[in-house]
């Protein structure tokens, strides 16, 4: 038997033949196509049951409630919930954003401190305590923690930590809120003012960011009954777009319009039933600014002046004004005059009531033990060691501030979960939780009604995130500091203190998500009001009558902040956006959609200049250009933008680039030494 | 118009009107559309061109110099026309308009990336997928599972989130009834903090959309394209009117 | 008969005459005796059945299972004894939850309900309790009928709207006794139960086959034709 090469063949040929009539090549190639349509590459959305939670959030003081939508216990998707005095239930798009953030991408892992060649190297927590305890033991200058969100429980945490031996520094933007300042008008502090939405029927805002994106946003615009809003603003802001009536300002003369109108009231007889003292004073301050000056300063024509006047009603219409959230407070005499108006139009004793706050209350405690100090107002170089927790802040706090507070060889300390733009000049940067992935106490904004709101934990902090109790705990203890005031090993033990505090003060409501607001005759044991809180709860505090017969002390109105250094820069800059840039470092990934996809981010492209001062001052836009201010430069490109105002350069506040935390912050231009940095001089020159 | 043969009796027809006076540009429906609908963060280079927004808000403004400059921000999203130059060229019939609701349908996994309905939408509506989505790490336990992701290579639009619609009917038919028209929103919709979106049944005389669509101050982008879109913008301001006879919004080269 | 002619073309292209021994030899070959036998004769043929027999078997016979991995379940279930004896109901396990969606598969709490303590006296039931019940932990479980993540398929559409029985998509897994090993298809990924299961044929029946013309066939039998979105997402 032979077998041959054409046997083979033959073979192979029979085989072939086979295969077409078996399944081989018809499955392969059906199954092969299937293959090619899966994209096994890619994530599959794990299923689950679907559910609800409520949390706050912690992003910017107006701490908007949130109910996030679970599937399989993951939070998937986040919305506003209307149970606030004043929240419709509108969430900016940060807080929209929320719940992706417990995996941000710049979060910290472990404690970083710098070393002598200037880098961050990783250290371990024990030596950085370490460090942070022997500079407060050998401080010679002033011990302080840098608040940015006052009135938390950690507040009362940190004074009782320096209790008698530091100082509690307020970054300006909650130092100089407009409550604060409003008060400081009162002869004798009324203590805790508010102001009562609901009654609200027109407001007249000076920059102040009433109709944008954050903020209870949409508190104005989802009022049942229309409220009517005139913005005086230099630029055209969001909110100026969207009022009723915007008046284009000269930048800086809020102080002169304010004062045009409360003379035009004052005229009106509003101030009639004050203390003849006061009113007679006030009448001395505001008389020389008579329509026609307030136009020579601030360009508001007479006209505009004088009808805006007469749209003021006392009872019923609401002036605001507060600091911006990029750009900081005003002037506190800008801030006075504007308050004053408030004095003027009688919200006092109606819609303006004080609140009261329950005794014990940890979030207030030895609230009289340490001194609280503006930023602007703390003596130069006189900081040794500085704890900065500016983490919750929501605004922006330029570095030269507080650069100029510190002492030669000073230890800044920084509690942050990314490593944003004040951490970037600590020494120590000790990482906290991120928003969401933590239970905090949301203490509510400062220039409304006192609340209190809980904020869930989803998913887990990093490993090595600090609770900052826990921090302030181990530091005493190294410190030999007897604690036992606060005797708390946690945040969520301090909020059962405070939860049953306020049961026992039995005083103030508690709102309910899709419920009737719920008193303390319902909630009568603090598990019961911390199961209120889980399931989205804000208790708000009590509140009453003022005593009308008030005296008042306009001192600040006639005061003019100290200017800087003498110095030529004739322009204005004027940094812009709102509060989610402020927090930038924080910001959660998912609104690169925003930034980087959408017509929305009209700032990221440079310094905008009107083409006018472009000709004027032959700016040719080719060129390089640097945006010279007294406390330093930036680099630009310049954009011709016929919207802006003559002889100003408008920029974005917020830092931009592909790792938003990672690059020089154009809120490091604000010059220390002048209080409010919503304007800084600035010129423009050749690189 | 042929598609009225096709709809069945009793149909909804979903549209949608924006309101432009009260829209303030914060882009809460951006991001709120980028979560509901499995969207990753920006990839280093995206812009507003080549990033996959499904919904995407522009600013236009009146070219006026300062103190007359006037803007307003205009969300856009895909128009849902009624006779979509998409369906027509698509040569996978991966686009479809879906007779039982109005929507034009994008079904990416049919898509092969050729982008010719990119080049057909006059209005800029559609994205295409120019990277595989990645997520930072772990971010992943965030997708919503009632949405696919999309592999590279694919275009995508807006669906008006017709898988909401899908599960209110399930709750529905859980409860013995019908689905109530309210119980449908898209994610934008009930994103918007000011209430400027506005979603509901065009077949229904009295819905809220029906009587924005009659009022003098809607309006459609580039009407005279005879696409017939289903979302209306209003506002009160005549130079929008007169701009959108001509333009869709885009990215303005001097104002960013 | 192989016959010769009488003469041959040699290398110089010259008529040589054949030999009478050379014709003697070939004439025998062809009369029996030294005749080649049956196999060699045929060998050509019998190599192309054989390669032709030897694919068609290998094709139909041992391809098909190569084609598929198999995993076990990480537990066996009797779905009987729960039926039986339990008296239990398909929707029991596998019910709708509130807001209308299908529950798939039971979780761990609701096993746990009767099953903290053994009930019966098998060893699967013994490994449940031990390995997941007592730490906590969900049982991993293969769905057979899981469909890609671009398709939306409504449960409650189907059983309480349409009136369809578990029975005539899923078979009549509730009498069964065991589960059977999870197979899925090497090269596409997708499970037997969704793939298909036939080398030839057209599987019709859901109980076979899930793929898109499955349900599309069963739709316009019934007269409900679907647009896309009705069941891609």
């Amino acid at each position: 038997m032979i077998v041959t090469r054409r046997h083979i063949l033959k073979l192979l040929g029979g085989g072939a033949v086979g295969t077409i009539f078996s399944p081989i090549p018809w499955k392969l190639l059906r199954d092969s196509s299937v293959w090619t349509q899966n994209w096994s590459w890619l994530p599959v959305p794990q299923r689950g049951p679907v559910g609800s939670a409520y949390s706050a959030c912690t992003l910017c003081p107006s701490g908007c409630g949130l109910k996030v939508r679970t599937i399989g216990g993951r939070p998937v998707l986040v919305n506003g919930i209307s149970n606030t005095a004043w929240g419709k239930g509108g969430l900016c798009p940060a807080g929209t954003a929320i719940h992706q953030m417990p995996w941000h991408p710049g979060q910290l892992r472990s404690v970083k401190m710098r070393q002598a060649d200037g880098r961050f190297m990783e250290a371990k927590l024990d030596v950085a305590l370490a460090a942070v305890a022997a500079a407060i033991k050998g401080a010679n200058g002033t011990v302080a923690i840098l608040d940015g969100r006052p009135g938390r429980l950690i507040s009362g945490a940190y004074r009782e930590f320096l209790a008698g031996k530091g100082m509690i520094v307020q970054p300006p933007s909650v130092a100089r809120s407009s409550m604060k300042v409003l008060r400081s008008l009162f002869k004798e502090d009324p203590g805790p003012l508010a102001i009562d939405v609901d009654q609200v029927k027109a407001v007249v805002s000076f920059a102040a960011s009433v109709l944008e994106n954050f903020g209870q946003p949409g508190l104005l615009q989802q009022s049942p009954k229309k409220i009517r809003t005139i913005q005086f603003e230099a630029i055209q802001s969001r909110t100026a777009l969207k009022a009723d009536q915007w008046v284009p300002i000269k930048p800086g003369t809020e102080r002169e319009i304010a004062l045009g109108l409360a003379n035009l009231l004052l005229k009106k007889g509003y101030a009639a039933n004050w203390d003849e003292e006061d009113r007679t004073a006030l009448e001395k301050i505001c008389a020389e600014w008579t329509p026609s000056k307030v136009f020579a300063t601030s360009g508001v024509d007479e006209a505009t002046l004088t009808s805006v006047a007469n749209t003021m009603e006392i009872g019923s219409t609401v002036v605001v004004a507060g600091p911006d959230a990029v750009g900081g407070p005003l002037a506190i005499e800008a801030e006075a005059s504007i308050q004053t108006l408030n004095l003027l139009l009688g919200s006092v004793g109606q819609a303006i009531k004080p609140v009261k706050i329950a005794a014990d209350d940890p979030a207030f405690a030895a609230i009289d033990a340490v001194e609280t100090k503006d930023l602007a107002d703390v003596p130069a170089k006189s900081i040794e060691v500085l704890i900065i927790d500016m983490a919750m802040a929501g605004y922006a706090l330029p570095w030269n501030l507080l650069a100029d507070k510190l002492a030669p060889k000073a230890l800044v300390v920084s509690l942050t979960p990314v490593l944003d733009d004040l951490a970037q000049h600590s020494q120590v940067v000790i990482p906290t939780a991120l928003p969401f992935t933590t239970v905090q106490d949301i203490p509510g904004h400062p220039d409304f009604l006192r609340s209190v709101r809980m904020a869930q934990a989803f998913g887990a902090p990093a490993d090595d995130a600090l609770d900052p109790v826990d921090f302030l705990n181990r530091l005493g203890k190294i410190l030999g500091i007897n604690r036992d005031v606060t005797a708390a090993d946690s945040l969520s033990e301090l909020i059962e203190k405070q939860a049953e505090v306020l049961v026992n003060a039995k005083e103030g409501v508690v709102l309910q998500p899709k419920k009737d607001p719920a008193d303390f005759d319902d909630i009568d044991e603090a598990d019961e009001l911390l199961k209120r809180f889980k399931r989205g709860a804000c208790f708000v505090a009590a509140f009453g009558q003022i005593d009308t017969a008030l005296k008042f002390s306009f001192d600040s109105l006639g005061k003019i902040s100290d200017e800087t250094k003498k110095h030529d820069f004739r322009m204005q800059l004027i940094l812009t956006g709102g509060v989610e840039r402020a927090s930038l470092a924080s910001r959660s990934p998912i609104l690169s959609k925003v930034d980087q996809e959408s017509g929305l981010n009209p700032f990221a492209d440079g310094a905008h200049v009107n083409p006018e001062t472009i000709a004027n001052l032959a700016l040719l836009p080719k060129k390089r250009w640097v945006v010279n201010t007294p406390e330093g430069s930036i680099r630009v490109q310049i954009r011709p933008d016929p919207t802006v105002p003559p002889g100003v350069i408008l920029m974005s506040g917020a830092p931009n680039g592909p790792k938003p935390w990672d690059v020089a912050n154009p809120v490091e231009l604000a010059s220390p030494g002048q209080k409010s940095w919503r304007i800084i001089p600035a010129v423009i020159k050749e690189a | 118009m042929s598609r009225a043969k096709e709809k069945p009796e009793g149909a909804p027809r979903y549209a949608m009107t924006i309101d432009l006076d009260k829209c303030t540009g914060c882009g809460a429906c951006m991001v709120a559309c980028a979560v509901e609908n499995n969207v990753p963060p920006a990839q280093s280079g995206a812009n507003d061109r080549n990033g996959t927004t499904l919904m995407r808000v522009y600013a236009m403004s009146n070219k006026q110099a300062y103190p007359h400059a006037k803007q307003v921000f205009v969300p856009m999203t895909c128009q849902q026309c009624e006779d979509p130059p998409c369906e027509t060229v698509c040569p996978q019939n991966a686009v479809e308009y879906d007779w039982t609701t109005g929507i034009v349908a994008q079904i990416p996994v049919r898509c092969l990336g050729c982008r010719y309905c990119m080049v057909a939408c006059p209005y800029h509506a559609r994205a295409f997928n120019w990277w595989d989505p990645t997520w930072p790490e772990g971010m992943e336990a965030t997708l919503n599972p009632d949405i696919s992701t999309r592999s590279r290579g694919t275009a995508e639009k807006c669906n008006f989130c017709h898988h909401r619609r899908q599960l209110a009917r399930e709750r529905a038919a859980h409860e013995d009834r019908e689905m109530r028209e309210d119980e449908y929103q898209p994610a934008c919709v009930e994103a918007c903090p000011v209430g400027a979106i506005t979603f509901g049944n065009l077949e229904d005389p009295n819905s809220a959309v029906s009587k924005g669509f009659a009022k003098p101050e809607a309006f459609a982008f580039v009407e005279k394209l005879g696409t017939e879109p289903k979302i209306r913008y209003l506002s009160s301001q005549k130079w929008v009117h007169d701009m959108a006879r001509s333009g869709v919004p885009g990215k303005e080269a001097t104002n960013g | 008969m192989l016959s010769l002619g009488s003469w041959y073309l040699d290398s110089k292209g010259l008529k040589t005459p054949i030999s009478p021994a050379w014709r003697e030899f070939v004439s025998n070959q062809t009369r029996g005796g030294t005749r080649r036998s049956l196999l060699s004769r045929h060998m050509g043929t019998l190599m192309f059945l054989a390669g032709l027999i030897g694919m068609l078997i290998f094709g139909w016979v041992f391809f098909p299972p190569m084609l598929y991995t198999s995993t076990e379940q990480p537990l066996q279930f009797n779905h009987k004894i729960h039926m039986d004896e339990g008296g239990m109901e398909c929707a029991d396990c596998h019910p709708f939850r509130a807001d209308g969606t299908f529950a798939s598969l039971p979780t761990l709490q609701q096993c746990a309900e009767c099953h903290e303590e053994p009930i019966g006296d098998s060893e699967a039931e013994k490994a449940f309790i031990n390995e997941y019940v007592t730490p906590g932990k969900e049982v991993n479980w293969y769905v057979y009928s899981r469909q890609p993540m671009n398709a939306y398929f409504s449960h409650i559409a189907h059983v309480k709207t349409g009136g369809f029985s578990c029975e005539e998509c899923h078979g009549d897994h509730g009498n069964s006794e065991s589960i059977p090993p999870y197979q899925t298809n090497i090269i596409s990924g997708y499970s037997r139960a969704v793939g298909g299961q036939a080398m030839a044929g057209r599987e019709v029946l859901p109980t076979e086959v899930m793929r898109m013309d499955t349900c599309s066939d069963c739709h316009i039998k019934h007269g409900r034709r679907t647009p896309c979105l009705e069941c891609h997402k």
